[in-house]
């Protein structure tokens, strides 16, 4: 199960684990973070846009060039609700794009990311 | 008022087979056929053979159509609109799928519309000889038919104008400024007698905000909800009361992003029905007369 390093404008890293096939949006929704931009969620008005640090990801259905053009597709960008980490990712958003609003499920997926990068005993 | 109403949307999706699922499934559409890299869809209560057009690559609008009753319509907007200055075109019979001859226009807002008096005829699902009165089996949320869209540019009240002085349309309600300054912010436009068939917000240069299907009631809204939490249909606003028309809503996205929306309620209107003029200080109440608050992702998502 991939790893996300998520890191919103200069706050301190987040590490959230990843779900087999779930978009960047999926997995920091389910760990209780939610766009302040929440637009169209279907890869058509942008507003999800984030920066890829390192790592790959796919996109799970096209994208249009007029919403991510391909040189900012070559610099890193990607949109959140249409990525899907293909293993450990870095993505950086812009500050306060996201915030966390649901503390009781960022707890339970950072337990599940503890889980998950544990050492099998 | 020659318009009839308006005919048909035709958007870009980027993917087909996805935007197929959610049009003829989760709304309820019928299937028509396809020609090219576009598919056609009708609502069940519509009697010509599309009212949506899906074409393959990219987002946003590709040209909306609206039927007008004659040929000698067409020929007077004609006149009327060169006389405005704005650019149209003939259209030869075929060049749109199904559509006869007609007269394309070049909107002031970067939009191409179609008028256009013949679409083939299939018919409605329930006939026209000793009908029953609904479709037995839903489908999704089994809409009867396209009912509006807002569309966006940079000059409304040129465009609304445009409307009014050449192809007979009506106001119904106006977005202004303030009363001092007067600035159109959006206009809702209507041809026959609901209260809009098109409406313009005042915006990007081109742009579509969304296109809307007709729903009988506020139980039927309701339902929508229901059937897009199935279909994992992202909810962009409502189930609410519009201020501005007063229509009751919900608004969504396709799966390329393109906002659908579903409305109902609103008023009957006719050329001498008053036009209701709201001020930008009340707009939180325009915009839903129950949450009276701004809802950002309405504002800012246009394809």
């Amino acid at each position: 199960m991939p790893v996300m390093t998520l890191q919103i404008g200069a706050e301190p890293e987040v590490r959230l684990p990843v779900r087999t096939g779930e978009t960047i949006d999926a997995a920091f929704t389910r760990a209780g973070y939610a766009r302040r931009r929440k637009g169209c969620r279907r890869g058509g008005c942008g507003q999800c846009l984030i920066t890829v640090l390192d790592g790959s990801v796919t996109d799970d259905r096209p994208v249009a060039d007029t919403v991510l053009p391909p040189a900012r597709r070559a610099a890193g960008g990607a949109l959140a609700c249409r990525a899907v980490p293909l293993g450990d990712v870095a993505v950086r958003a812009d500050a306060g794009s996201i915030r966390c609003v649901s503390p009781l499920q960022r707890e339970l997926a950072l337990r599940e990311l503890t889980r998950i990068t544990s050492p099998e005993s | 008022m020659s318009v009839m109403r308006l005919g048909y949307v035709h958007v870009r999706v980027t993917d087909l087979d996805d935007a197929s699922r959610h049009y003829e499934k989760t709304l309820g559409l019928q299937a028509m056929g396809q020609e090219g890299p576009r598919r056609y869809f009708k609502g069940w209560d519509e009697f010509d053979h599309h009212s949506v057009v899906i074409e393959e690559g990219g987002v946003g609008l590709v040209k909306l159509g609206m039927k007008v009753s004659s040929a000698d319509d067409l020929t007077r907007f004609e006149a009327n609109l060169a006389r405005f200055g704005v650019t149209t075109e003939r259209m030869a019979a075929g060049e749109s799928h199904k559509v006869g001859e007609g007269l394309r226009v070049f909107l002031p807002t970067g939009q191409t519309m179609e008028l256009y008096t013949d679409m083939e005829y299939v018919g409605n699902e329930l006939g026209t000889l000793n009908p029953h009165a609904v479709i037995r089996d839903p489908r999704g949320l089994t809409v009867p038919r396209l009912d509006h869209m807002l569309i966006a540019g940079e000059d409304p009240a040129l465009t609304e104008r445009m409307f009014t002085e050449c192809l007979d349309f009506h106001t119904s309600e106006r977005l202004i400024t303030d009363i001092e300054t007067n600035d159109l912010v959006a206009t809702w436009l209507f041809a026959g007698q609901t209260s809009h068939d098109i409406a313009l917000i005042k915006g990007e240069q081109g742009k579509l905000h969304h296109f809307a299907f007709w729903l009988e009631d506020w139980q039927s809204i309701l339902r929508a909800g229901d059937v897009f939490a199935y279909d994992d249909t992202p909810v962009d606003y409502g189930p609410t009361r519009h201020g501005i028309t007063r229509g009751t809503t919900v608004y969504f996205f396709d799966p390329a992003g393109n906002r659908n929306e579903v409305f109902t309620g609103s008023y009957r209107c006719y050329a001498d029905t008053p036009t209701i003029t709201w001020t930008m200080d009340t707009f939180p109440r325009a915009l839903s007369a129950l949450q009276r608050e701004v809802n950002e992702s309405f504002l800012t998502v246009f394809t």
